[in-house]
């Protein structure tokens, strides 16, 4: 974050100067949920942040507290960790943690920058994920001058098709940008692809290197008759049944089907 | 005074029966819509979505009904396949219906998407030509507000502009994104088309919306309603004089005299039943409970049909980190695809396939491993920027064919609040389709060339793109389908079933804009009719 977004112009601090006393629920709020407590401290120090809202960290606590009845044991114990180790670099007080106490400052980490507490599903209602913040989810920082928070557009009609904000941008065709037959257009057919590349979308390697190093020591991509025949197989490795509201509850990160 | 509760009624709010509904209703016939679900209006939906912790499952923020379950909930689709995939699929139950959290794709079939059978010898034909449907589909794109251009080649098959078209989209297309420029710039050198999506969201101001501003929350809910949604529809089919009673589950079509539907029976939340009469019916209510009414009431399966040749789009995706920054997320949920494959010589052999690009802002796909790695404090917000930077998703849309065995049935097994049956599925990939296996395979490993992709997620899980086609097949044989070429049932002449569950054919786009077309044009017939 630049120092310009924290710092307040003139009449963005009379603004809030007036609008605080009389509509945020915060300041009365504030007296309970303390920057103070544990779970405040906790956040800060592991987030490396100081302006963390404390009754979002209050918040964190309560659900955690209600998924794991020992949560306020081992968040007293990862207090006391992190208290006392030296240094406040996030990175380094967590890899001091004792693997207890890892676990509590990763559930304490998820909650802050993923929004939420437990497991969620892209395709079944039966899961336990609990809110904790959409606004202050804190995954959305590190992009927030290039991407929105989904739902929470704060640019205009079209603004996509700049630049984005700090890329380099390789040169590219005058009419790139230009949808339709006046854009670009092949003309030539796609080539038969590079064999390690191929390799990697079979799914036996995620990097070229790995793909590579492979193909040199002898491995080869299916060819498409294999391909097939794998499918086929695969499609009858054992009776496929299930339900689906009783699928597993993949993480949000497989998802991405269109409509 | 009429000897009928209605002129016509219409089960189904969703975009389908509502543009049916809005039709019969302008042109001065009485119109009942019965629906199943609730309203729910668009501020709620995005507080919702606000509020759950589960952003990317589309189904949340919508009402979940003990008495008109969503397709999410525990139970209630039993789906039965292959065992190297699950068969899942994601509608709602509510006024406006699925349209409330699509993407807003709005292709037109291909000319030869109508001919599969005749052209490449495998499918099913069309009982109706894409010139007849073209009429339908320029009122269909101007009712939705369609955003595109028609000086793009659709086919990718080097025809100019194409399909051909006797009006332009109603709004021109919206700027391209800086990742599609990048994807064009590179994988068109490659020999790949790139084409815009056309889309029903404003590109400019339209018919009381505000042009879209990126809040790339298309799924689950538009905040700002710059995308169309089928509530819209259903507005002014209630302004123009319809009748919209939620909270009714249709459950019955009952037969008189000569084959006549008569009346539906429906049941409300407290498990009192009721039923109406009219001198129309139509059926407009999902792909797959359009079907599930049809065979709980016994009616329009002479040729046992009703329910069969489901297809969906089942697909597979590939996610990845190019070697640059592309910032996928900038602007709506998806902007342009790659249309090489729609209509080429191979769907002789197997599945046609269109490249979808996503555009999703991606930090939840990337953020949770990233923390489960150990990355903290500054080392994590800088993996984030990184990644969310350089990531990208491309998914197929591949064509799959109707095959009888692959079905939906009630499931008198399971039952909701009030004793109504959940759905069976049995639904398996043919060879025509995983025979696509080795050709996406090959033009995956270009774009992952094109961009020194790192392998997120390879392209070997298949997945659904949650588009219902085939389960009420239209075609001029009454002995193998079950609607004609005007969506009337074979069995029943006043039976009207309006869904894409009527497609022969899936080709590889979204078939809203298709179902929407047919749509006005049955609402035509029944206007001249009535």
């Amino acid at each position: 974050m630049s120092p310009a977004h924290t710092r307040l112009s003139r009449r963005q601090l009379l603004v809030s100067l007036i609008a605080i006393p009389l509509f945020s629920p915060r300041s009365v709020f504030a007296q309970t949920a303390g920057t103070d407590s544990d779970i405040a401290r906790a956040s800060a120090l592991l987030t490396g942040r100081s302006t963390l809202a404390p009754e979002t960290a209050m918040r964190v606590q309560e659900l955690l507290s209600a998924q794991d009845a020992a949560f306020p044991s081992h968040l007293a114990s990862l207090i006391r960790a992190l208290e006392t180790a030296s240094g406040t670099d996030p990175q380094t007080l967590s890899d001091s943690l004792s693997d207890t106490d890892a676990a509590t400052a990763l559930a304490i980490l998820e909650a802050w920058y993923l929004g939420y507490v437990g497991s969620v599903s892209t395709s079944s209602m039966d899961y336990d994920g609990k809110f904790v913040t959409y606004l202050q989810a804190l995954m959305f920082e590190p992009t927030g001058d290039v991407t929105p928070r989904p739902a929470y557009s704060k640019r205009g009609a079209n603004y996509w098709s700049a630049v984005p904000e700090g890329v380099a941008a390789p040169a590219m065709a005058d009419n790139v940008a230009t949808w339709g037959l006046a854009g670009l257009k092949p003309t030539t057919s796609p080539p038969d692809p590079d064999p390690a590349w191929l390799y990697m979308m079979q799914g036996y390697a995620t990097t070229i290197t790995a793909a590579r190093a492979a193909l040199a020591g002898g491995a080869a991509p299916l060819t498409s008759d294999e391909v097939n025949a794998k499918s086929l197989a695969a499609a009858q490795a054992s009776a496929g049944a299930q339900t689906t509201g009783a699928q597993t509850s993949d993480s949000e990160t497989r998802e991405g089907d269109s409509k | 005074m009429s000897d009928y509760d209605a002129d016509v009624i219409i089960i189904g709010s969703g975009t389908i029966g509502s543009h049916v509904a809005l039709q019969c209703a302008q042109a001065g016939k009485s119109v009942i819509i019965l629906e199943a679900g609730t309203k729910l209006p668009r501020w709620k939906a995005v507080q919702n979505f606000h509020e759950d912790a589960a952003k990317r499952n589309w189904n949340a923020p919508y009402p979940r009904l003990p008495w008109a379950p969503h397709s999410y909930m525990e139970g209630y689709i039993e789906a039965t396949g292959d065992a190297d995939f699950d068969y899942v699929t994601s509608y709602l139950r509510v006024a406006g219906g699925t349209t409330r959290h699509w993407a807003a794709a709005c292709w037109r079939l291909l000319p030869n998407d109508f001919k599969l059978k005749s052209t490449y010898g495998v499918g099913r034909d069309w009982p109706i030509s894409y010139d007849d449907l073209e009429p339908w589909y320029v009122k269909a794109e101007r009712s939705v507000g369609v955003s595109g251009t028609a000086q793009d080649d659709q086919s990718g098959q080097n025809r100019g502009a194409y399909p051909p078209r006797s009006q332009d989209y109603p709004m021109p297309p919206e700027a391209m994104p800086y990742s599609v420029q990048r994807m064009t710039s590179k994988l068109t050198d490659m020999g790949y088309s790139i084409a815009h999506e056309p889309c029903g969201r404003a590109s400019r101001p339209y018919d009381g919306r505000p042009a879209c501003i990126g809040n790339n929350n298309c799924e689950p809910a538009c905040p700002i309603g710059a995308m169309y949604s089928g509530d819209m529809t259903l507005e002014k089919a209630v302004a123009a004089g319809a009748d919209l009673r939620t909270e009714s589950v249709a459950f019955k079509l009952e037969t008189g005299e000569g084959g006549a539907i008569t009346a539906v029976h429906f049941r409300k939340p407290d498990g009192s039943d009721h039923q109406l009469t009219a001198r129309r019916f139509v059926v407009a209510s999902h792909g797959l409970e359009s079907p599930k009414l049809l065979l709980m009431s016994d009616v329009a399966n002479s040729s046992d049909q009703v329910g069969r040749n489901l297809m969906d789009h089942t697909g597979l995706t590939f996610s990845f980190l190019a070697d640059e920054p592309l910032w996928t997320g900038r602007g709506s949920v998806q902007h342009g695809c790659i249309v090489n494959r729609r209509d080429e010589p191979s769907r002789a052999q197997h599945s046609a396939i269109r490249y979808s690009f996503r555009n999703l802002v991606p930090n939840l796909d990337i953020a949770p491993d990233l923390i489960e790695q150990g990355l903290r404090g500054e080392a994590l917000d800088d993996a984030i920027r990184d990644r969310a930077g350089r990531y990208m998703q491309i998914s197929t849309m591949s064509e799959t064919l109707a095959i009888p065995t692959n079905r939906v049935q009630p499931n008198p097994d399971w039952t909701d609040s009030i004793g109504l049956p959940g759905l069976k599925v049995t639904y398996r990939l043919d060879r025509y389709v995983r025979a696509m296996l080795p050709q996406a395979q090959r033009d995956f490993a270009n774009f992952a060339q094109a961009f020194g992709a790192e392998v997120l997620t390879a392209p070997n899980q298949w997945r659904n793109q949650f588009h219902i086609m085939g389960t009420c097949i239209m075609g001029d044989d009454p002995a193998d389908s079950v609607v004609d070429k005007d969506c009337r049932t074979h069995d029943h002449d006043n039976l009207f079933v309006v869904t894409t569950g009527v497609m022969p054919t899936s080709a590889t786009v979204n078939p809203t804009l298709t179902g929407i077309a047919l749509a006005i044009r049955a609402g035509d017939t029944l206007v001249k009719e009535l």
